[in-house]
């Protein structure tokens, strides 16, 4: 692709250096949702090459960032899509969606257990986004994969929820109970590793 | 009357899809008695707020976490190149 630079000439735009601007950036964004190195770095190459091949149809039309990360963005949902239909059907019992997680936070009344939440300190000053998914991390881990997945998609990726109930093949109301499972495990987590009091400092 | 963990899964839901008229009076109900309850439902809301943080991280902050991972950057530029001779 010929592009002019700020003089105004026209220069050939040249792989190493569109590796340079873009590649940490992608690699940062894919990491914050996938939290495997490997994969985040496979997803940012496929993402690179995808848009490299149909850059003469993008040429200038808003931000190349933009575009890029729209990019990447699919090739996230996609990958999870994929993996999802994979997966063997046993693999999406009830139990690995967190049954057993949710057993051990309420009784068969429905009542809170030993483990009742705690009063937590506001933590939204005390944290970034970035110091916040360094907490996380630990706690995704220990949630079943698929909850982890699903919650990172429609949390973070903002993913319509639609769109993950087809990829997923459940309904609205499953969806929402996964969600909701995924955010309580996390909460406990939390918790348990002193996340309520860092907003006291 | 609704129990915690129902009435979790509504504090929940809450960003999710928009809850009837009986389902919110009845977590309010709940609420309203249930200090632990309360507290979870404040708290998820507060995560929810972290996350829209993180998801929106400036381009600066994002190439911070992304140089700590080293890409290989020949090997990108290489198969970039080869697109190219295809």
């Amino acid at each position: 692709m010929i592009q002019p630079d700020r003089s105004g000439q026209q220069h050939e735009l040249d792989p190493q250096r569109w590796v340079e601007i873009h590649g940490d950036v992608l690699m940062g964004y894919a990491m914050l949702r996938v939290r495997d190195r490997d994969l985040a770095e496979d997803l940012v190459q496929e993402t690179l090459v995808a848009a490299w091949n149909a850059r003469d149809r993008f040429e200038g039309r808003g931000k190349e960032r933009t575009w890029l990360v729209g990019i990447l963005k699919r090739r996230i949902f996609d990958f999870y899509r994929r993996r999802w239909r994979e997966q063997p059907a046993t693999a999406l019992s009830a139990d690995a969606d967190g049954d057993q997680m949710m057993d051990r936070m309420f009784d068969e009344k429905g009542m809170w257990k030993d483990e009742k939440p705690q009063v937590w300190a506001d933590p939204r000053r005390a944290l970034d986004g970035k110091e916040f998914m360094e907490y996380l991390e630990l706690c995704l881990k220990k949630l079943p994969a698929r909850l982890a997945e699903a919650f990172t998609l429609r949390e973070m990726e903002e993913v319509d929820g639609n769109e993950i109930c087809q990829a997923l093949g459940i309904s609205a109301t499953n969806l929402w109970q996964m969600i909701h499972r995924a955010r309580a495990g996390l909460r406990r987590c939390l918790e348990k590793n002193g996340f309520g009091s860092l907003g006291k400092e | 009357m609704l129990n915690c963990k129902e009435t979790t899964q509504l504090a929940s839901d809450r960003f999710e899809r928009r809850l009837t008229l009986t389902e919110r009076m009845n977590f309010l109900m709940h609420i309203m008695m249930c200090p632990f309850c309360r507290r979870f439902s404040r708290q998820i809301g507060w995560l929810h707020d972290l996350f829209h943080k993180a998801s929106t991280l400036p381009d600066d902050q994002l190439a911070a976490i992304g140089q700590k991972l080293p890409l290989d950057r020949e090997r990108l530029a290489r198969a970039l190149r080869d697109q190219d001779r295809q």
